[in-house]
């Protein structure tokens, strides 16, 4: 009567849990009967031979493992997931490719009984080791072949003395590379290119005529941005860019073209996806003192 | 106790594992059958929902999804125009945000609950509809010449009647209003007009033959019409033609062709008419490239257009478009052709049930013999609220690009609300 009266009290407090989605501590409860039973086999065990058989480098399929070993890793593999999904154990390297041996031994086990409740087990870790992955940041390096365009903005100054703002039309090909620093969800990237671009510049005023074509502008393109992937395949940025502009424009006989050269910055969105290692991110976004918004297509090349 | 032996226990390189998961699968084959129930249950509930009645909007960026072809939710093989009962549900169940729908209520009920005005299906053989597009559109935004207008692009009653219920034999009506084009603002063109109407038959599922009116079938069907790849091409949204379509899907390719004759209400002498076709390769459920051509002519002008273009599924419910083309116009009283070419560009990205970040990237040259060439950027957002109730926002930053000037850029505005019961 005591034994059903507890059995019920366990069923009460777990179906409790499970329903109002306190699965933290319900896997709490589990864990703590799991280790229990974890325990009960482990002291039918050799001591020596129970931590030789729990060694990560030890654990082998070529190893011929009795019914009370093979029932111990089963329930060292059930606690240890348990654990870990209630944040109790911390998921590490290690600890991964031991519970990966372990899985992958079992497939030799002769506990009948336990082969599907294995097999639940491997669905499980599945889920926490894909996790688990996928919160590990990384570095990596991309090289990049980008396509900008911007209008840009120059002071003319023409023989007479009149001053008048120039439209610089400027679009051309970049080549770069960078860095980033992700992992599936959030992350970190700064690359830079070389721009050698082409402009088209004229007048934005009826006092000055001036018109110019295939001017040489050489730019120098950083930009550095936080990257959030709502999906595996897809990622939304925003970020800064710092462009130093050079352009070569031919002043009008006795005038001046002024602020060709200039270091500016802004921001911008963009959005990527990614197919294997290539990527291809459409950007958007404003410069400081240019007249226009800032445009990029990059493919990128993840190395 | 134990028959260890430690002589052969060696370090164990770091497990590969997929061979793990090839070891488990054998495991589930074997043993365990409810597996396999459950796996029934989700085909259950697949078939279930193709039982009831129901009409949708998709979109060819729902590759995303793994719907690769417009057939799997519209009548029309290659989509616009009403839809099947299949593709309603799949709007109600996996496009649409749920937020209106009790938590507790399952997505089998959410199915049924979204056919005609949200009823259940009265009627085996009928597929009645209302469809209505508003626009909001902002030229130039925050410059002196800032213009604002409201546009109401479309409001049309459907019908679709089913022959038999297996759609072998339908006939699809749209009848409604269409506004007045900017080009023809002072002239009387009748606002009030059939969008389509054609029967359509399909002796097997891969085969069909549709004879009526009903859009050209040519690169991929965008709702943007203002897309150079539907508005400088002739195929924007009033652009519909009389004639015979043939669908064919035959070993993964899917090829449509049609022979058309114009639009038998205009004037004979400015009817199109000519052949288009279109070919598509179903590499896997999200990747579908393909290209069209299309000759057409009437008695002042010569049509020939060519397209590439490539649907792309990323992640879940992600995708991006993308269509090359070039459109080739012969004046026929002096022989003068011009040759413009267009690209476009769309991506969707899922930021969570029923909502979508986008964005057009858009190229027009409107004569490839010169230099002038005009691109399209803008982000937009695009909101599913509830079956029947779509939002969209755009922002089109538009560029010109001259050897002659250097202009500034241009901003317009769109919001888009769109309603189908």
């Amino acid at each position: 009567m005591v034994l059903m009266r507890s059995l019920f009290v366990v069923f009460i407090l777990l179906f409790t849990n499970i329903t109002f989605g306190k699965e933290s501590s319900t896997n709490n409860v589990l864990n703590l009967m799991v280790r229990k039973k974890y325990l009960e086999v482990v002291a039918l065990v050799d001591q020596n031979l129970h931590k030789k058989s729990i060694n990560l480098n030890q654990l082998s399929s070529d190893v011929e493992y009795t019914e009370t070993i093979q029932i111990q890793l089963f329930y060292k593999l059930k606690s240890m997931l348990l654990a870990i999904k209630s944040n109790q154990l911390e998921m590490t390297a290690v600890r991964l490719e031991m519970m990966q041996k372990i899985l992958e031994i079992s497939d030799y086990f002769d506990i009948d009984t336990y082969k599907y409740d294995f097999y639940e087990l491997f669905e499980f870790f599945d889920v926490e080791s894909k996790n688990w992955k996928q919160s590990q940041f990384i570095f990596n390096y991309f090289a990049s072949f980008s396509y900008f365009t911007w209008n840009y903005a120059l002071s003319l100054t023409d023989e007479t003395g009149e001053n008048a703002t120039l439209y610089s039309k400027e679009r051309g090909p970049c080549f770069g590379g960078g860095i980033r620093y992700q992992n599936a969800k959030w992350g970190f990237e700064s690359g830079l290119c070389y721009g050698y671009i082409s402009a088209t510049v004229g007048e934005d005023s009826t006092n000055i005529k001036y018109n110019q074509s295939k001017v040489p502008v050489d730019a120098f393109i950083s930009t550095t941005s936080l990257i959030w992937k709502p999906k595996d395949r897809v990622a939304l940025k925003l970020g800064i860019p710092i462009i130093h502009h050079n352009g070569d424009y031919i002043p009008p006989v006795g005038g001046s073209i002024s602020d060709t050269i200039e270091i500016s910055y802004g921001y911008f969105i963009a959005n990527e996806w990614s197919f294997k290692k290539m990527a291809f991110e459409v950007s958007y976004g404003d410069i400081k003192n240019y007249p226009s918004s800032f445009w990029s297509f990059k493919l990128i090349y993840n190395l | 106790m134990l028959a260890i032996d430690m002589t052969s226990m060696i370090p164990l390189s770091v497990i590969n594992q997929t061979s793990l998961t090839l070891k488990y699968a054998s495991l589930k084959r074997g043993v365990f059958h409810d597996l396999q129930r459950k796996l029934l249950l989700k085909y259950f509930f697949i078939v279930f929902i193709s039982l009831f009645s129901f009409r949708i909007y998709s979109y060819p960026s729902f590759i995303g999804h793994g719907y690769n072809s417009c057939i799997t939710c519209h009548y029309n093989p290659y989509g616009n125009g009403p839809l099947n009962d299949y593709g309603r549900a799949l709007s109600a169940t996996a496009i649409s945000d749920r937020w209106v729908h009790k938590s507790s209520k399952s997505e089998e009920e959410i199915a049924k609950d979204s056919g005609f005005m949200y009823m259940k299906a009265f009627s085996s053989w009928l597929r009645p509809s209302v469809n209505y597009r508003g626009l909001k559109l902002i030229r130039n935004v925050d410059q002196a010449n800032e213009e604002s207008e409201y546009i109401h692009m479309m409001a049309n009653v459907n019908a679709v009647v089913r022959f038999q219920d297996n759609d072998k034999y339908i006939a699809s009506l749209s009848y409604g209003y269409a506004p007045t084009p900017v080009a023809q603002k002072n002239e009387d063109v009748g606002n009030y007009r059939s969008r389509e109407h054609y029967f359509g038959y399909r002796p097997t599922s891969n085969l069909g033959f549709y004879v009526g009116m009903m859009d050209k079938v040519f690169g991929i069907r965008v709702p943007d019409h203002i897309a150079f790849s539907r508005s400088v091409t002739g195929l924007a949204q009033n652009d519909q033609t009389h004639g015979v379509m043939v669908h064919l899907v035959k070993n993964n390719f899917e090829i449509g062709i049609h022979p058309f004759i114009g639009n038998l209400f205009q004037k004979d002498d400015l009817r199109q008419k000519g052949v288009s076709s279109k070919v598509e390769y179903n590499y896997s459920s999200t990747i579908k490239p393909g290209f069209s051509v299309l000759k057409s002519s009437s008695d002042y002008v010569e049509n020939t257009l060519v397209s590439v273009h490539g649907k792309l599924g990323f992640s879940k419910g992600s995708s991006a478009l993308i269509e090359f083309g070039q459109k080739s116009q012969k004046i026929v009283s002096t022989k003068k052709e011009t040759s413009s070419r267009y690209f476009f560009l769309q991506n969707h990205i899922l930021l969570r049930r029923g909502t979508y970040f986008l964005v057009t990237a858009e190229y027009f040259r409107p004569n490839i013999k010169k230099e002038s060439e005009t691109m399209r950027l803008g982000p937009g957002l695009q909101y599913f609220l509830v079956q029947g109730l779509e939002l969209r926002f755009d922002l089109y930053n538009t560029k010109n690009f001259s050897p002659y000037a250097a202009t500034n850029d241009s901003w317009d505005f769109t919001g888009q609300i769109h309603l189908w019961f």
